[in-house]
């Protein structure tokens, strides 16, 4: 095969043998990689309703058929499972220089199944994949667990491996990859503990064949210098700022969410931006294998209260361990980032946790002697102890780590948690961006904006803008990006320079760049059709694992406080978000039926049935 | 009428002062390229918030109203 490798490794985790798999080209074409093939093993062997840290469940990691291939931000590799914290499944998608690496080894994917009755980590040098002993790294954190492992594998080696929280099944514990990447959402790293599966290291040689290596270079040097040609006059503002450029978009529109989303603009907002983390911290920039944007920040504090060094913030971390926080404090979220980091946890859901605590303080639903310190609003200091206590599960870190659903609940008050499916949301407020809400209650993975991101057309006006603010219409255009994403996020891409560089402006988002590298790559020859079809297949084989775990309309839900209490600041003061009108024609647009559920016709069509 | 502008990123350079807030006296009946030709900002490189809602060139504004200029972001 081109692009693809061919192979699969599977290994048991509790004999300890590792089996490599051919990849079926149909498969490969139907799924595309990545994402995709995740879901279709998932599919194909893990029962929906099983224990998510059971041994019955698989981990999957999966790179796509442009990963590695030198199409520009193909970087990426996707880690699918059941999620611990939600139910549902999850896709965890990271970049770095792993992925490549991985991919290198002659593998598209390695399938975890069972649990190992000691710690172990996986080595896997170019084909040779066997299971060490990790009892000298369990305790570890991730950046003492990748120097131990280069040292004693091969210092060229790459490493993706838990921390602490993943050892205690924190529920929303990463896995990092190359120190400071994150498989974040979702609690993979969790279900890599459960496994007591403490790394994976990988060294890989040669490079990655691709059908007609002619085309596939001129096509790269098309793009590539169209790309160039765009940001001559103006440097793309994830480069200068990073993602941390994106707090000044979502305050003025009025969607920067704040105060564990009672509000959507923070008077601190400047305090926390792009340009003061760029002015402040920023030491040089970091990029993914074969990226041109490099948006990644090297960053360092020197005040003595949050010394550290290390990468990030991202927006998402800014906005929830910031202004959902009402911190205004920039060193303090990026030395409580740098700590989820080392202790590999979700910045998203540790942030946002930690802001529904502050609420239930301040309500009287949860006591400072149950917390074992005040917190209240603002509070920089706590936002770093009880981010430190939630990776090894310490006092009321322990309860934190199992996300702001469960936390609420347990005081009385779940309306309080910020979430869909459990998930905790990232940082766009849908009463002011309203795809943005139909795109978190019904993304697959609970809240999240990377699975059909609305905020490259509510705020980033690509392709062109639409009134962040009209619900009428939306799904269509919602169902478009989430297709899209999912051809992403299974060809092994970054959507930070798919949907603007390799999407079609006038057929809808269609994928026509993202094609001519599949094809050019694989030899694959899909249409456009196959395509697209190919990324509503994905959508619909995760919604058919979903189905089967019980999901349905009731859990595509946001909290009231988005959909009932209008907005009470802002551009979008007066609003609330109009979910269950867009529901009803998201579903007619996917065919699903009113409940949800795939019809037969669909699934006939996408040959799921 | 009184227009309340903040210009951000790059497009700070176009303030006709050494700060990004300003106020603008305008004749009433402005529309907002009339305010992009006075700052000699070039059309099409930016976001144009009026209130907190992208405006387009042709979209008047009013007295009192606030002015966003920002320059193209994505990501998140």
């Amino acid at each position: 095969m081109n692009g693809w490798m061919g192979k699969i490794l599977r290994v048991d985790l509790a004999s300890g043998a590792c089996s490599a798999l051919p990849m079926e080209p149909s498969v490969a074409k139907d799924y595309i990689g990545g994402r995709g093939l995740g879901i279709y093993l998932l599919n194909q062997e893990v029962d929906p309703t099983c224990d998510a840290l059971s041994s019955e469940n698989l981990l999957i990691m999966a790179t796509g058929p442009l990963t590695g291939t030198g199409a520009p931000t193909g970087a990426r590799y996707m880690v699918m499972t059941k999620s611990p914290l939600t139910g549902a499944i999850t896709c965890s998608n990271s970049g770095g220089m792993f992925p490549t690496e991985f991919k290198r080894t002659g593998y598209d994917a390695v399938v975890f199944a069972g649990r190992s009755a000691t710690p172990v980590y996986l080595y896997l040098d170019h084909e040779k994949a066997e299971l060490r002993g990790a009892d000298h790294l369990w305790g570890k954190d991730t950046h003492q667990t990748t120097e131990l492992l280069l040292a004693e594998t091969d210092a060229k080696a790459r490493v993706a491996c838990i921390g602490p929280a993943g050892e205690n099944r924190v529920l929303f514990a990463a896995i990092m990859n190359d120190k400071h990447r994150a498989a974040g959402r979702s609690g993979v790293g969790a279900v890599m503990g459960s496994k007591n599966l403490k790394a994976v290291v990988v060294k890989g040689k040669g490079r990655i064949p691709l059908a007609d290596p002619d085309r596939f270079k001129t096509f790269n040097k098309h793009i590539l210098d169209t790309f160039q040609e765009g940001i001559k006059e103006t440097p793309l503002s994830l480069t200068v700022n990073g993602t941390a450029g994106v707090v000044m978009v979502t305050q003025n529109f009025g969607v920067l969410p704040t105060k564990n989303w009672q509000q959507g603009t923070f008077d601190g907002w400047e305090k926390i931006h792009g340009e003061e983390l760029t002015q402040r911290f920023l030491k040089k920039n970091s990029a993914c294998y074969g990226c041109p944007i490099g948006c990644g920040r090297k960053t360092r504090v020197d005040d003595h209260r949050f010394a550290g060094e290390g990468e990030g913030p991202e927006y998402e971390t800014i906005y929830a361990m910031g202004s959902n926080c009402l911190i205004d404090d920039l060193a303090a979220i990026t030395k409580a980032n740098y700590i989820c980091n080392e202790l590999g946890m979700d910045t998203i859901t540790m942030g946002a946790t930690i802001a529904c605590a502050m609420e239930l303080v301040e309500r009287g639903y949860l006591t400072e002697e149950q917390v074992g310190r005040p917190l209240e609003w603002g509070d920089a200091e706590a936002l770093v102890e009880l981010t430190r206590l939630t990776g090894v599960r310490k006092g009321f870190g322990d309860l934190l780590a199992e996300g702001s659903y469960r936390l609420a609940e347990r005081c009385g008050h779940p309306e309080l948690a910020p979430v869909s499916k459990k998930q905790e949301f990232p940082g766009y407020e849908p009463r002011g961006a309203q795809a943005m809400g139909l795109a978190y209650a019904t993304s697959p993975i609970g809240g999240s904006h990377m699975r059909g991101d609305p905020a490259y057309f509510e705020l980033f006006g690509v392709p062109e803008p639409m009134d962040p603010h009209q619900w009428q219409g939306k799904a269509k255009v919602t169902k478009a990006y989430q297709d899209l994403s999912a051809i992403i996020d299974s060809a092994g891409l970054c959507i930070f320079f798919a949907v603007r560089n390799l999407a079609a402006k006038d057929l809808g988002v269609a994928p026509v760049g993202i094609m001519a590298y599949l094809n050019a790559a694989t030899g694959a020859d899909y249409t456009l059709e196959e395509l697209m079809q190919a990324g509503e297949r994905i959508i619909n084989a995760e919604r058919l694992f979903l189905t089967k775990a019980g999901f349905a309309r009731k859990d595509d839900s946001l909290p009231e406080r988005l959909t009932k209490t209008p907005a009470p600041t802002g551009p979008a003061k007066g609003l609330v978000c109009h979910l269950d009108e867009m529901l009803d024609e998201y579903y007619k647009v996917r065919g699903w039926t009113e409940n949800g559920i795939p019809t037969k016709e669909v699934l006939n069509r996408l040959r799921l049935s | 009428m009184q227009i309340f502008v903040t210009l951000y990123g790059d497009l700070k350079r176009y303030a006709p002062g050494d700060q990004p807030h300003f106020t603008l006296n305008l004749d009433s009946g402005a529309a907002l390229k009339d305010i992009h030709k006075m700052l000699a900002i070039p059309e099409g490189q930016h976001v144009s918030l009026i209130n907190g809602r992208r405006s387009s060139p042709d979209a008047p504004v009013a007295d009192g109203d606030t002015l966003v200029l920002l320059p193209p972001i994505s990501g998140g």
